[in-house]
C-alpha cells in the first residue's frame, strides 16, 4: 500500500500527464482482477460458489412460500371424516347416516360376504368392494336432504331391497 | 242325525273328486304353445285388465347412460330367459313353453306402456313363466331396464347369454 502511494508520489512529481495515465492502468487492472474473480471463475468450486450465492435465497424463499401454501390449505380443507359401513346380505350397517353438506368424508365400504356395493345417483357417490375387501370414496355432500342409494352389485334375492340411506343437514 | 250328515257331504266331495279326476284325464297338460285365439285373448285380457301401472312414467332420463345401467341389470338374470338381446337369442328353451317366451323387442311387448312394463318386472306376469322380480331387483335398477327394453339392440348382435355357451 505505501508502494503504491510512493509511486503514485512520485509520478505525479514527475509529470501531471504521468500521473494521469498511472492512474488509469492501475483502473484497468482493477477491474482486470474483478472482472476475472466474479465473472469468469476458475475452478468448478468457484463456479458452484458462484451459482449456489444466486440459487439459495431463491430456493429457500420458493420453500417458505411452499410452507405457508400448505398451512393455508390444510386450514382451508379440514380433514376428511371416516365413516365405515359392512355390506353382508342383505342389510348396511350402518344403514343410514347423517351429514353435514360441504364437510368432506370418506365412505369406507367393507364386504362380508359377497360383493356388493353403494350407489347414490343424486350425488353421484359410488364404491364397489369385492368378497371380504375393503373400498373407499371420497366426497364433499353439496346438496341438502335425504338420498337413498342401493346395492349396486347384483348379490342375490334380496339385492333390490338392500338400501342405505344417506341424511345431509346444513 | 250326525251319520246322514256325514254321509251326505262324504258322498259330495266323493262326487267332486270323481269329477276332477275326469276332467284332468281329458284335459292334454303338455306344454304345447297355445292356440292363435287363446294369445289373442289373453294379450288382450293382459293389456287392458290384469296389467297394471299403466300411467307411471319412468323417472329415468332416456339417455345413453341409463340405457347401459338397465342393459347391466338386464345382465342378472333376465338373460337366462330372454338372452342378452331381449329377444331369445341362444335360449335353448324359448319356444318350448307355454306360452313360449315372447321377444321383447316384438309389438306385444312394446305396446305396453313404461309403467305397464315397471309393473310386469314387478310382479310377474301369469299365465306364463315370468317371475316378480320386486325386492329382488332395486326400482331404480327395473327403471333402467324398461328404458333398455324401449333400445333392444339388434337381434343376435349381442351373442348368447354365457351360461350356454358351455
Amino acid at each position: 500500500m505505501s508502494a503504491t502511494r510512493i509511486k503514485v508520489g512520485f509520478s505525479s512529481l514527475l509529470s501531471p500527464r504521468v500521473a494521469t495515465a498511472n492512474c488509469i492502468r492501475r483502473e484497468r487492472r482493477r477491474d482486470r482482477w474483478q472482472d476475472t474473480k466474479w465473472s469468469q471463475p476458475n475452478t468448478q468450486f468457484e463456479e458452484i460458489c458462484l451459482k449456489t450465492r444466486i440459487a439459495v435465497p431463491v430456493i429457500l424463499a420458493s420453500m417458505a412460500l411452499a410452507g405457508l401454501s400448505l398451512v393455508q390449505t390444510t386450514r382451508s380443507q379440514p380433514t376428511p371424516h371416516h365413516i365405515e359401513i359392512t355390506a353382508k346380505r342383505f342389510n348396511f350397517t350402518p344403514g343410514e347416516i347423517t351429514l353435514k353438506k360441504g364437510e368432506p368424508v370418506v365412505l369406507v365400504l367393507t364386504s362380508t360376504d359377497v360383493p356388493h356395493g353403494i350407489r347414490i345417483r343424486e350425488l353421484g357417490i359410488e364404491v364397489k368392494a369385492g368378497k371380504g375387501q375393503t373400498s373407499q370414496v371420497a366426497f364433499t355432500p353439496d346438496k341438502v336432504g335425504t338420498f337413498v342409494g342401493h346395492c349396486s352389485v347384483f348379490c342375490g334375492s334380496g339385492h333390490g331391497s338392500m338400501a342405505f340411506t344417506l341424511h345431509v343437514t346444513e | 242325525m250326525w251319520r246322514k250328515l256325514v254321509l251326505i257331504l262324504g258322498s259330495i266331495f266323493g262326487l267332486l273328486l270323481l269329477a276332477m279326476g275326469s276332467v284332468l284325464a281329458l284335459v292334454d297338460f303338455k306344454a304345447d304353445p297355445p292356440s292363435k285365439g287363446e294369445t289373442l285373448i289373453m294379450n288382450w285380457t293382459k293389456h287392458t285388465l290384469l296389467v297394471g301401472g299403466k300411467s307411471e312414467r319412468n323417472p329415468l332420463k332416456d339417455n345413453a347412460a341409463e340405457v347401459a345401467d338397465g342393459k347391466e341389470a338386464f345382465s342378472h338374470y333376465c338373460v337366462a330367459c330372454h338372452g342378452l338381446d331381449g329377444q331369445n337369442t341362444g335360449v335353448p328353451f324359448a319356444d318350448r313353453m307355454s306360452p313360449p317366451v315372447p321377444s321383447l323387442a316384438g309389438k306385444d311387448v312394446q305396446r305396453y306402456t313404461d309403467g305397464q312394463l315397471k309393473w310386469i318386472i314387478d310382479y310377474g306376469i301369469w299365465p306364463s313363466g315370468m317371475p316378480g322380480s320386486k325386492n329382488t331387483l332395486s326400482d331404480e335398477e327395473i327403471w333402467s331396464i324398461v328404458l333398455y327394453l324401449r333400445h333392444l339392440p339388434p337381434a343376435s348382435s349381442l351373442g348368447e347369454p354365457e351360461m350356454y355357451t358351455h
